[in-house]
């Protein structure tokens, strides 16, 4: 009987080996649900709720986010993992599999009668031993294009069909190229762009900015070449003046008037705009100009805009202030007095699509655009939101690697050669941690085997075969997906992130060998401590 | 070019929601569609947007942005959805195209209640050219035990955008509660508000040429109130300069359903302090009389036999009295702003306002505005913000929905020529001067309109067995088989020197909270300064309204 149900009767427990017992399970059970998806040929999972929404994925953040876990160990292990997500933006899936095989190999040794404490200290040595190993397997140096486009194809064949990987990772190596800048790269700067279209999927890159509304006057240009593009955060909308003061007036005329006064105040804002536009655009001269901002313009203030021929737009992102003058030069000003020449932008064309009710904005061929847009097309909510997810992992796949200065060989590569070499190590290592670094090891390929169950291999006939050429062969060697034979991955070009290998090699032990030092689990306690 | 005065609406929390439900059902249920008659006196434009879908479909849908925990409401295809779907075959098509191998996980399917079932039924109706028809405008519903969540007696289309939903918490889950002002400020910062949320509202902006500012209504005792003092931060710093009304709400039930009840008080101390700063005016709403601390004191209208429990009861009330205090400003004719209300109510500083109903007024069936006003007691309304009376008020404005000009006087009814309340030609006219003899508030606004609410299906079935059809007492029992479809209203905001009461009281509550127990629930955005600080700034705030002889 446990010391908590003499304080507290009605507190639920389990004891030793039961608490293992159902953290194991725990573990396993959100393993074998994740287990299909991993690998450029896993399943997908369509996720249908209540109402019938339906959402279809294989990326592992995307799945343990909708997933309703309820068992805490198992939501333990989802949230650690998603986090992982959060962090690095891969590897979600690779996390969930290894710590249920770390538990699942360490229950054979427990349930043997070796104490957890002797098999977490191993498991920690063991990663140890596997970060050096990580350090010799990398491909250092700067990617060039070729390398990056690898990357990014690995990680989204994980998370989309292939031939759409495929076309991804071209435009999202792009993207990162162009917005990539000596102070680093900053993944904001490319703009996602969603577009519900009835017929056709296609995704394309815009070397400029596309924005998500358009001009609100019937009489202004659709579309303009050659244009200057000013962007402001300037109120050109008429607000009655804070005080509640009333007019005093005798005849309509005199109200007209004080009213006038007061709209004046914003009129002579937009006047400056004008005044500017006009020196910068004489007549004939073929040049245009666009206003993009971030406050409000009302339509008296569209109309004079409108009747010079500018187009006035309104409500932009905020976000989109910094983008735009990245994407065409010039710098956004708050105040009408800093209207000069030199705060002004560039693009080369400037035109309206309508779509529906929504209107888009494209701001096209600028100069040296520092900041681009990927434009998503779908013809319903979840391809968006697949296609949208997917890019985002693809993006920062790249920039990871670009920050690295390094990429991982893929295809099980490194669980393959990590697990030969820590056999090796064991041998080094005195005492009963070294079933901690068996454990370990034998961990690590649940990657190269579930890869290979999902492409409808054998997974024992496979571990085998790698094993084999590790040991001959000098380079690293994974798995063939395509013909379950071994392959070399740097040929194929199959790249993982260093920092996500890290990552989850840190983060599986101690995850595990917390789950497994848990002797006693509670449910109790005040549920005021709950907040 | 038209001259509406856009308000858009955002909703933070569920019983908001269950309010905000039953508003958008009152808004839909006044539609007229009928191309030749007059147009209304409402205008529904300030609250709805038109737009077109993908089908090339013009919609009209709320410009509106709710925000609710994961699993608190779900959209029922046949019901809710379609406004801008596209034909569901296209999926079949897409996924026989795709060569991976897919799994299903199907949850299981939410079942329909008798409501939603015939609405379903009416529309395959339609859509078969049936000339059977369902009256769903006259059958008597009881989805007392029916309504669970909000969206179990949504009738409202919304926009795709409209809905956002908070995935870090889950409605009802007990393991990880969101029930702390500083959790609410801390999900601000996700990805699903600061990005997405917050390009919603700018694209409902983007679209009005004349917004004239917000409606906001959160739940003041769980953490949605940090989450909305948050996104008032950044309305008012993107939005400068248009007004906002905030209506913090508080549900019974919530209160009944949870003994941990401390943390109620001092997120709600958290949320006022922050209105008076961001608003330009807020309604604290509430059924029952405790607000934030159990009480079995609730509003009692006299014709109304409601149980205060059910959240499905208590918000039709309030929504009822949103949607008539509001019209002041939302009439076709041009009478009222966002910006004088405030400025009218508030002034010297005080902006917390609180409100009142009266539903339906006791008006008989062959009766008149006259004899009515001579027969009633004052206060004709009473409050439904808690800890509030609405008598001792420096401002007020008061709307009576319902009564047309024809109800004025009786048929034989013989003028006398010295009295002024013979000689009145508007109802707001004959009520303004009622108010004046009787009420002794100085600033009164008085409005008058001849819509009534329109109470059929999903409004609960709450009015007592003496109302009829059109709203009106009668003297034998309305029979079981029909509902009351039509209803008067009286609703005001009244700024009381009662709120004062208000604010001290709220103030002890909270303070009554050891702050070794709140250690633990403020984060990195809010410690335990900053709340000893709101505590005393409630207290300086409530000064405001000592002074009897302002204005």
């Amino acid at each position: 009987m446990a010391a908590i149900s003499l304080l507290n009767p009605k507190a639920e427990f389990a004891r030793a080996a039961q608490a293992l017992a159902v953290n194991i399970s725990a573990a396993r059970g959100i393993q074998d649900v994740m287990k299909t998806n991993l690998g450029p040929k896993g399943t997908m999972k369509m996720l249908v709720s209540g109402a019938g929404d339906i959402k279809i994925t294989k990326d592992g953040n995307v799945l343990l986010h909708e997933m309703q876990i309820q068992h805490p160990t198992a939501s333990l292990i989802a949230r650690a993992s998603t986090a992982m997500d959060d962090a690095t933006g891969d590897g979600t899936t690779s996390t969930v599999l290894i710590i249920g095989e770390l538990l699942k190999q360490a229950e054979n040794y427990i349930s043997e009668g070796v104490h957890p404490r002797v098999l977490t200290e191993g498991m920690i040595k063991a990663r140890d031993k596997a970060l050096e190993l990580l350090e010799k397997i990398k491909v250092e140096g700067k990617p060039d294009r070729q390398r990056l486009y690898d990357m990014a194809t690995t990680s989204l064949r994980t998370k989309v069909d292939r031939k759409l990987a495929d076309q991804m990772a071209d435009i999202c190596v792009d993207a990162v190229l162009s917005i990539q800048r000596e102070d680093g790269i900053d993944l904001h700067m490319v703009e996602l762009m969603e577009m519900q279209h009835k017929t056709s999927t296609e995704t394309t890159l815009v070397k400029g900015l596309v924005l998500d509304h358009g001009s609100r006057h019937p009489d202004m240009p659709r579309k303009v070449e050659n244009a200057y593009i000013l962007t402001c955060n300037v109120s050109m909308e008429y607000e009655k003046s804070e005080v509640n003061s009333g007019f005093f007036y005798k005849t309509a005329e005199e109200r007209e008037k004080l009213a006038l006064a007061e709209r004046d105040f914003i009129e002579q804002r937009v006047k400056k705009v004008i005044e500017l536009k006009r020196k910068v655009c004489p007549p004939g001269s073929g040049k245009s100009f666009v206003v993009i901002n971030q406050k409000g313009i009302d339509p008296f203030s569209l109309d004079m805009l409108a009747k010079e021929g500018i187009i006035g737009l309104r409500r932009a992102k905020r976000r989109n202030m910094e983008r735009l003058s990245l994407a065409c030069g010039g710098s956004a000003v708050n105040s009408v007095d800093d209207m000069t020449e030199d705060v002004l932008g560039y693009a080369g064309s400037v035109y309206e699509y309508v779509l529906g009710e929504n209107k888009y904005t494209f701001v096209e061929d600028c100069k040296n655009p520092l900041s681009v847009t990927i434009l998503i097309k779908g013809p319903n909510k979840y391809t968006l939101t697949q296609i949208k997810d997917a890019i985002h992992d693809g993006l920062r796949a790249i920039k990871n690697s670009i920050d690295d200065g390094a990429v991982v060989p893929g295809a099980g590569a490194f669980e393959i050669f990590a697990w030969q070499e820590l056999q090796k190590f064991k041998d080094e290592i005195k005492g009963k941690s070294r079933l901690g670094i068996q454990a370990f090891a034998e961990a690590l390929l649940i990657i190269p085997k579930t890869i290979s169950i999902n492409s409808g291999f054998d997974a024992q006939d496979m571990i085998v075969k790698l094993q084999e050429e590790c040991r001959e062969s000098i380079g690293p060697v994974g798995v063939n997906v395509d013909s379950g034979e071994v392959l070399q991955p740097v040929d194929a070009g199959i790249f993982d992130n260093y920092c996500v290998k890290k990552q989850i090699l840190n983060s599986c032990t101690i995850i595990a060998s917390n789950l497994l030092l848990v002797d006693e689990i509670m449910r109790a306690g005040m549920s005021s401590l709950k907040g | 070019m038209n001259s509406t005065r856009e308000i858009i609406t955002l909703q933070f929390g569920h019983y908001s929601n269950f309010i905000g439900s039953h508003f958008w059902n009152l808004q839909e249920a006044s539609f007229n569609y009928d191309e030749n008659c007059e147009p209304q006196e409402i205008c529904n434009d300030v609250l709805y947007r038109e737009g077109v879908n993908m089908k090339g479909e013009v919609t009209y849908t709320p410009r509106m942005l709710c925000v609710d925990l994961k699993n608190s409401y779900y959209q029922l295809p046949d019901v809710h959805g379609g406004l801008y779907d596209l034909e569901s075959s296209d999926l079949d098509e897409e996924l026989l195209d795709s060569s991976t191998k897919i799994q299903t996980i199907r949850e299981e399917l939410v079942p329909h209640n008798e409501y939603f079932a015939d609405l379903a039924k009416q529309e395959q109706f339609i859509d078969n050219g049936v000339e059977e028809k369902l009256n769903v405008t006259e059958k008597v519903y009881n989805l007392d035990n029916d309504v669970k969540i909000w969206s179990d007696f949504l009738k409202a289309r919304f926009h795709p955008r409209t809905i956002t939903s908070i995935d870090e918490y889950k409605h009802n889950d007990t393991s990880n509660l969101f029930n702390n002002f500083a959790q609410g400020m801390a999900l601000w910062d996700s990805y699903k508000m600061k990005e997405i949320w917050t390009d919603n509202l700018r694209l409902y902006a983007e679209e009005c040429d004349y917004l004239q500012g917000f409606h906001i209504s959160m739940d003041s005792l769980n953490g949605f109130g940090g989450l909305a003092c948050k996104s008032l931060e950044y309305l008012k710093d993107e939005y400068s300069n248009k007004n906002i009304i905030a209506m913090p709400v508080m549900s019974n039930n919530y209160i009944i359903g949870d003994e941990n009840s401390e943390l109620y008080a001092v997120n709600t101390s958290l949320l006022f302090s922050s209105l008076f700063e961001h608003s330009n005016m807020f309604v604290p709403l509430s059924t029952s009389d405790g607000g934030w601390v159990k009480s079995q004191k609730h509003l009692s209208l006299d014709y109304l036999c409601y149980k205060n429990e059910l959240d499905y009861h208590s918000s039709a009330i309030l929504a009822s009295a949103i949607d008539t205090f509001t019209l002041g400003y939302r009439s076709r004719s041009d009478c009222g702003s966002m910006k004088t209300e405030c400025t009218r109510l508030t002034p010297l500083g005080r902006k917390a306002v609180s409100a009142s109903i009266q539903l339906p007024l006791g008006f008989e069936s062959k009766s008149n505005l006259l004899d009515f006003l001579q027969e009633s007691k004052l206060p004709l309304w009473q409050p439904i913000s808690p800890r509030c009376i609405t008598e001792m008020s420096v401002a007020q404005t008061v709307v009576l929905r319902g009564i047309n000009e024809k109800m004025l006087y009786s048929n034989n009814f013989i003028r006398d020529s010295k009295n002024p309340s013979h000689h009145c030609t508007s109802v707001s006219a004959m009520l303004k001067l009622y108010l004046s003899f009787c009420d002794n508030v100085r600033m009164t606004e008085v409005y008058a309109f001849d819509s009534s609410l329109e109470t059929i299906a999903p409004f609960p079935n709450i009015f007592s067995q003496y109302v009829n059809q059109h709203g009106f007492l009668e003297s034998t029992y309305r029979s079981a088989t029909s509902v009351v479809a039509k209803c008067t209203a009286i609703s005001g905001l009244h700024n009381s020197n009662s709120t004062r009461d208000m604010l001290i009281e709220l103030q002890t509550d909270s303070s009554k909270v050891k702050c070794s127990k709140l250690s633990h629930v403020f984060n990195y955005e809010i410690d335990l300064m900053d709340y000893k600080e709101t505590l005393e700034n409630l207290l300086v705030l409530s000064d405001n309204y000592s002074t009897n002889d302002c204005l």
